[in-house]
């Protein structure tokens, strides 16, 4: 049988090469990507539990999570298109508009 | 029964009028014109007052003097206004004897100078705020006299203070009138003050500030709480009359704090005759006499009462002396007459303070009518200097001017005399702390006042009405005259002057069975109980004077004495002021103050003896004190640093701060991990926590937060950066309650 530990490290890992991406990357794109990962991620971890548990708490928020990203996706997707159809380029770095 | 009187309509109905005249009145004015208007808020003013006095007298005649009433009183409880826990405190009135008096005099003089101020303010503008100010002092006014308990009689208290603030500030166009009416406020409130204090020593003794409740308290006499309890070693009934005396000294302008009431001359003078001469000046001694029980228990502030009455009675006869304003004489004399009130009541004798109380708001209301129609007639001249000659123009003025001169200065037959003889007589007579000595001191500086108001009195008189006019031509051949909605009221006050001393024929004179003293008779069930205490040290009585006093009475001999004494000192002293000011400004006079001596003591009296400008002194320093607060404590303190300071710091704070907050995004988000991060850190590599659980200080986990955390050993290491080794929870936590513990959940 698997250990338990063998998830959560999977699920460390999907968090952690989420959060770098986010963090690293300028292209909204990517951060996006990021930011499925680390939802991934914690998903990973939430049916580990779930399993290490025997209950179906954690299958339930999973699903959730899940559906929260695809709208996550559908919203941010959006946004960057607005952005890039206005401004050309899709550089986080460059948004900085709503600084003051 | 008491249902059915209806008492409360008494100062309801010139609070109805004042409401109507203060909402309508300008517009009435407004919409049907000058003439129109200015009829219907008069009529309405004067419907609302007369209301009353109907509804006073009928009251009266029908409960009192008939004796149906049961215990001698009429109560009414209009409703409940403050009802918490144990205090209960009702709108309850009460028409007994002594409120009786008082109500018959306000709402009747009060009328009279109700329909007086239609002549007197018929070309002002302010025509509507003037009577909706009248009437709104009257309901006030009532309310004090009628109130059962201490709280009802402060509500009016405070009312006629205010009232009176804005009648002497009528004009506040006019600066220093305006000066004048806060001065008044402001005196006024260190008086409450007093007052106020007096009320919570009171309600701590007795629970209530209802007057039966007190007298009741006060019955035991020496043995009452207020004799037995102390604060600081002094009883309380000393304290809290003493209290009440401050107010009284504020209210009834007496020394120290009389200065106000020269300065409220301000007003119309209708308002002077009502307000600052015959009704609210008096309020003092209402209260002082509605509480005669409690202050018959504190000899010691009786006599300074006494003594307090007396030297304000004389010092303000003495600056009454040289004032060449009308008003101002009669201003001071209202003082020294108050004083004479106090003198009374600080030797126990009540009736007789109410008795000078009732001729004196006759009298002393017809002196300020007539000068104010002398004023009105002199084109808004005070200067008695300027006047003379006026009896030809004006002679029911004149008349009436003189009656009243003649009662004020205590010439028989006129009410003066015989009030004024009562409370001498009293002085002299009544037992008191340090008796003999105040005794002398009081009668002395009683007679004294006497002479010196018989003088003033009649100096004024002469200077106005007799010799040559010394005014302008114009105003003499255009204005003085007579009008008669001025008069009238004047004769019906003349003629309440001549025979309201009959109220209180002295035993001693002929045909004293035929007409007893009424007002001895009238007001015996108040102060029956202040004058059954027979402890020594709160006994009131007389003291033994050998061939006066016999068998705890006056002999007819001796108040004749006494009268024969006090009328030769103002007929000489009314024989002087006509020798030297029949015909105007005396040229002997002016002689005398050459003399070093003697123009000394004009200056003092005619300067007031500069009391204004000592209290300004005090002032200046309270204002010093104003300014270091300002400048130190409120601008630098709590401005600079307190408020300063904390924007201060809040600022540059968030300067310091703002320089990460640059709208990158990636760096907010690796903010928000790093906060994640230490968040995280700091619980779960917490030794603490680690090994036990929740922290033992943070109780919160017991029944709930985690209950299974630790229940399953872990270990992770996460790229050799993080280790995580939590191993299964071996036992229970120390501080983890039992379940069933933390059901009931209350104990730390």
């Amino acid at each position: 049988m698997v250990p338990i530990t063998h998830f959560l490290y999977l699920s460390a890992a999907l968090f952690l090469i989420g959060t770098v991406g986010v963090l690293m990357r300028r292209n909204v794109l990517i951060i996006l990507m990021g930011i499925e990962l680390m939802l991934n991620g914690a998903n990973m971890a939430l049916v580990t539990f779930s399993r290490m548990w025997g209950r179906l708490d954690g299958q339930v928020f999973a699903m959730f999570v899940i559906a929260v990203a695809a709208a996550e996706a559908a919203v941010g997707l959006a946004i960057v298109v607005s952005i890039f159809r206005t401004r050309n380029r899709s550089d986080v770095d460059d948004l900085s508009m709503l600084r003051d | 029964m008491t249902e059915s009187f209806n008492l409360y309509w008494i100062p309801l109905s010139p609070l109805v009028g004042a409401v109507f005249n203060l909402f309508f009145g300008a517009w009435l004015i407004r919409s049907l014109g000058e003439r129109v208007g200015k009829e219907i808020v008069h009529l309405v003013a004067i419907g609302a007052v007369a209301f009353s006095c109907f509804f006073t007298f009928s009251l009266v005649s029908e409960n009192l003097l008939s004796g149906t009433a049961p215990g001698g009183r009429v109560v009414q409880h209009a409703y409940t206004w403050i009802a918490s826990g144990e205090t209960d405190v009702g709108f309850d009135f009460v028409l007994d004897h002594l409120s009786a008096v008082m109500c018959m005099v306000i709402t009747g003089v009060g009328l009279l100078i109700h329909i007086f101020s239609v002549g007197y303010m018929a070309h002002d503008h302010a025509y509507h705020r003037y009577f909706a100010y009248l009437n709104l002092f009257m309901a006030a006014m009532l309310t004090l006299v009628l109130g059962k308990s201490l709280v009802i009689l402060f509500v009016g208290w405070e009312g006629v203070g205010l009232c009176s603030y804005l009648l002497i500030g009528f004009w506040f166009t006019d600066d220093e009138k305006a000066t004048a009416g806060r001065k008044a406020f402001i005196v006024n409130r260190i008086g409450d003050f007093g007052v106020v204090l007096a009320m919570l020593i009171i309600y701590a003794v007795v629970g209530s500030l209802d007057f039966d409740r007190i007298a009741e308290f006060c019955a035991p006499g020496e043995n009452s709480p207020f004799v037995v309890g102390t604060i600081f070693g002094v009883s309380l009934a000393t304290v809290a009359t003493m209290c009440l005396f401050l107010g009284c000294t504020g209210k009834s302008a007496q020394i120290p704090l009389y200065v106000w009431l020269p300065d409220a001359m301000a007003g119309p003078t209708p308002v002077s005759a009502l307000i600052h001469a015959a009704t609210m000046v008096t309020a003092g001694v209402y209260l002082i006499v509605r509480l005669n029980f409690l202050f018959a228990l504190a000899p010691l502030t009786m006599a300074v009462i006494a003594l307090v009455g007396a030297l304000t009675a004389f010092f303000a006869a003495t600056i009454g002396i040289t004032q060449n304003d009308i008003k101002k004489v009669l201003a001071y004399s209202t003082v020294s007459q108050l004083g004479y009130m106090f003198l009374a009541v600080g030797m126990g004798a009540w009736v007789s303070a109410i008795f000078h109380l009732v001729t004196h708001a006759f009298f002393k209301a017809c002196l300020f009518l007539g000068s104010g129609a002398v004023i009105e007639a002199c084109h808004h001249n005070q200067d008695i200097q300027s006047m003379g000659g006026l009896r030809k123009k004006m002679p029911v003025t004149a008349w009436t001017f003189l009656i009243s001169c003649l009662a004020i200065s205590g010439i028989p037959p006129f009410a003066g005399f015989f009030s004024k003889d009562e409370i001498l007589l009293h002085a002299y007579l009544n037992e008191s702390q340090w008796s003999v000595a105040i005794n002398y001191v009081g009668y002395g500086l009683g007679l004294a006042a006497a002479a010196c108001t018989a003088f003033y009195m009649f100096r004024l008189y002469f200077l106005t009405f007799e010799g040559e006019f010394r005014g302008d031509h114009h105003t003499w051949d255009h204005y003085v005259r007579e009008h008669w909605i001025m008069s009238l009221p004047l004769v019906i006050l003349a003629g309440l002057a001549t025979v309201g001393g009959f109220l209180g024929y002295p035993h001693a004179l002929p045909g004293s069975h035929a007409l007893p003293h009424a007002f001895d008779v009238w007001l015996a069930p108040i102060v029956e109980l202040s004058e059954s205490f027979t402890d020594p040290g709160i006994r009131l009585g007389l003291r033994p004077v050998a061939g006066v006093v016999e068998h705890g009475h006056v002999t007819a001999l001796g108040e004749i004495a006494f009268m024969g004494l006090s009328v030769a000192v103002a007929a000489t002293s009314i024989y002087v002021a006509r020798a030297l000011y029949k015909d105007g400004p005396s040229a002997v006079v002016e002689r005398w103050l050459t003399i070093p001596a003697m123009a000394v003591a004009h200056r003092l009296s005619y300067g007031k003896y500069f009391v204004d400008e000592g209290y300004a002194y005090i002032i200046s320093a309270v204002n010093m004190l104003g300014q270091v607060c300002y400048r130190f404590i409120d601008s630098v303190l709590i401005d600079g640093l307190g408020v300063g300071g904390t924007t201060g710091l809040v600022s540059f704070v968030g300067g310091g701060v703002k320089i990460w907050h640059n709208g990158n995004v990636r760096r907010y988000l690796a903010t928000l991990l790093v906060g994640v991060g230490i968040l995280l850190g700091s619980i779960y590599l917490n030794p603490m926590i680690s090994k036990w659980g929740a922290s033992p200080l943070n109780s919160v986990d017991a029944g709930g937060l985690r209950p299974t955390m630790g229940a399953q050993s872990i270990k992770m290491k996460i790229l050799g950066l993080f280790e995580f080794d939590l191993p299964a929870r071996s036992g229970e936590h120390p501080n983890r309650r039992p379940p069933q513990d933390g059901a009931e959940g209350n104990a730390p």
